[in-house]
Order: C-alpha cells, then sequence, then structure tokens
C-alpha cells in the first residue's frame, strides 16, 4: 500500500483534482495505494511516501524533495501515470 | 452534487473582454457574487492566493481555475465559467496563455468532488478547453459538459 499526498496551498481545488487523477493513475497501473489531499500546511507530521503537487510548491516541500512529484497539467492521466511509475521504480516501490 | 449544480447557466458567461490575469479572476468571481454563491470579499481572496503562490490555479493549458477557502466568504458550492475574447497571461510557463477562467467556491470539502472529478473527465478530453473558448453561449459550454462526461 502506496500512501500518497496530493498537495496544493489550500488543499482544496487543485489538490483534489490531482487526487482524483492520482486514484485513476494507480487503478491504471494495478497499484493499491491511499491519496489524501493536503496543503502545504497541513502536511507537517503526516506520513507519507510520496507527494504529489505543483512546481510553485517545490521550495517549500524542499524538506520532502527526495519524495515529490511534479505535475504540470492535472488532467492528463497518461502522463500522470507515466511520472508516477518512473517515481515508483526510483524509490523501488514497485518492481 | 453534479458539475451541473455547481456550473449553473447563469454562471457562464462566453467572449469576455479583460486586459490581465486579474481582470479575468474579477469578470469570473463577479458572476458569483451576483448568483449570492459568494460574499464580494471571496473575490479579492482568489487574487491573493495567486499573488501569494503564483499562477498554479492555470491547471492545464488554456486553462485558470481560481478558487479560495470557504472562510473566505463561500454561500453555496459554485464554479462559474467565462471564456476570454482575447487570452491572458497568468505567468505560468507551460500552461499560458489563458483562455478560459472557472472560479471554484466550495462550502466544504465532501460536497463538490463528484462535481470536480466529472470536471475531471471532461477536462480529460485535451479538445475541451479549445471547444469552451469558441462556445457561442451558455448552452453551448454545457452541451460541451454533457458530451464529454
Amino acid at each position: 500500500m502506496i500512501k500518497i499526498f496530493t498537495v496544493c496551498p489550500q488543499g482544496l481545488g487543485s489538490s483534489l483534482i490531482a487526487k482524483i487523477n492520482v486514484e485513476k493513475a494507480l487503478t491504471k497501473m494495478g497499484v493499491e495505494g491511499e491519496v489524501e489531499t493536503a496543503g502545504v500546511t497541513s502536511i507537517t507530521g503526516q506520513t507519507f511516501d510520496l507527494i504529489v503537487t505543483v512546481p510553485e510548491m517545490a521550495d517549500s516541500l524542499e524538506r520532502y524533495k527526495d519524495r515529490l512529484v511534479f505535475v504540470t497539467n492535472f488532467f492528463k492521466r497518461d502522463e500522470i501515470a507515466d511520472t508516477l511509475e518512473a517515481k515508483f521504480r526510483e524509490m523501488g516501490l514497485v518492481e | 452534487m453534479k458539475l451541473t449544480d455547481l456550473l449553473r447557466p447563469n454562471l457562464i458567461e462566453v467572449n469576455v473582454h479583460v486586459k490581465d490575469w486579474q481582470e479575468a479572476v474579477r469578470a469570473a468571481g463577479r458572476l458569483l457574487v451576483e448568483d449570492g454563491a459568494v460574499e464580494p470579499r471571496f473575490v479579492d481572496a482568489m487574487i491573493e492566493v495567486v499573488k501569494e503562490f503564483g499562477p498554479y490555479i492555470v491547471l492545464a493549458p488554456g486553462f485558470a481555475m481560481p478558487h479560495a477557502k470557504a472562510e473566505a466568504g463561500c454561500i453555496k458550492s459554485s464554479l462559474s465559467l467565462i471564456t476570454l475574447a482575447e487570452p491572458v497571461e497568468f505567468g505560468n510557463p507551460e500552461n499560458d496563455p489563458v483562455y478560459v477562467v472557472a472560479a471554484l467556491t466550495a462550502a466544504d470539502h465532501g460536497a463538490h468532488i463528484e462535481a470536480l472529478s466529472q470536471l475531471a473527465d471532461v477536462l480529460a478530453n485535451d479538445e475541451v478547453v479549445g471547444l469552451w473558448a469558441k462556445a457561442k453561449d451558455a448552452d453551448e459550454i454545457l452541451k460541451i459538459v454533457e458530451e464529454n462526461s
């Protein structure tokens, strides 16, 4: 089970759309995971494998830089799936 | 709650003339205010979010979704949508210029997830933003939503 947070500054608009498409990407990959949304401040103290976010958040989330995935188009499911899969492999989360 | 429960016909305006991104956000916000969906201060809050965090609200090429927290003056969950007569730059290197702006207000976290999920389905077709931009009226915008849901 992979735990993912989608993070945007407020944790309600972009991160929710990201969550929806990350969930669809996981299903497509056949990877079991749990996806939650968070604002940039509420991520502190949470346990997770990966954060999916926007490039604007890079500085604020610098301390998690090994576990960040950036998306620039929130609606391109194939692109999100490819980016996630590459990161999962890099982190050794999938075979 | 379905997408069309949020995106009501009176919250859609096509071919709006604005000179910059702030005017574009205000124009989309004005529809929410006139509908009674938000207090006027919500519109200022949406602009402040972009000033503070950058143009991350440009979620896809040509498409921006300004929003702010419920506490900023949300009255009822709604989505307004405007198409711009001339596109504007938000400063997002990947997804500028923007020609469709949809302003979101959500009263709570749960209610709008189904509607946004439907929006994600609609926009998974990357031709939709271009089709919206060319739409002649609100009916045509909603027809595109229906055809891609």
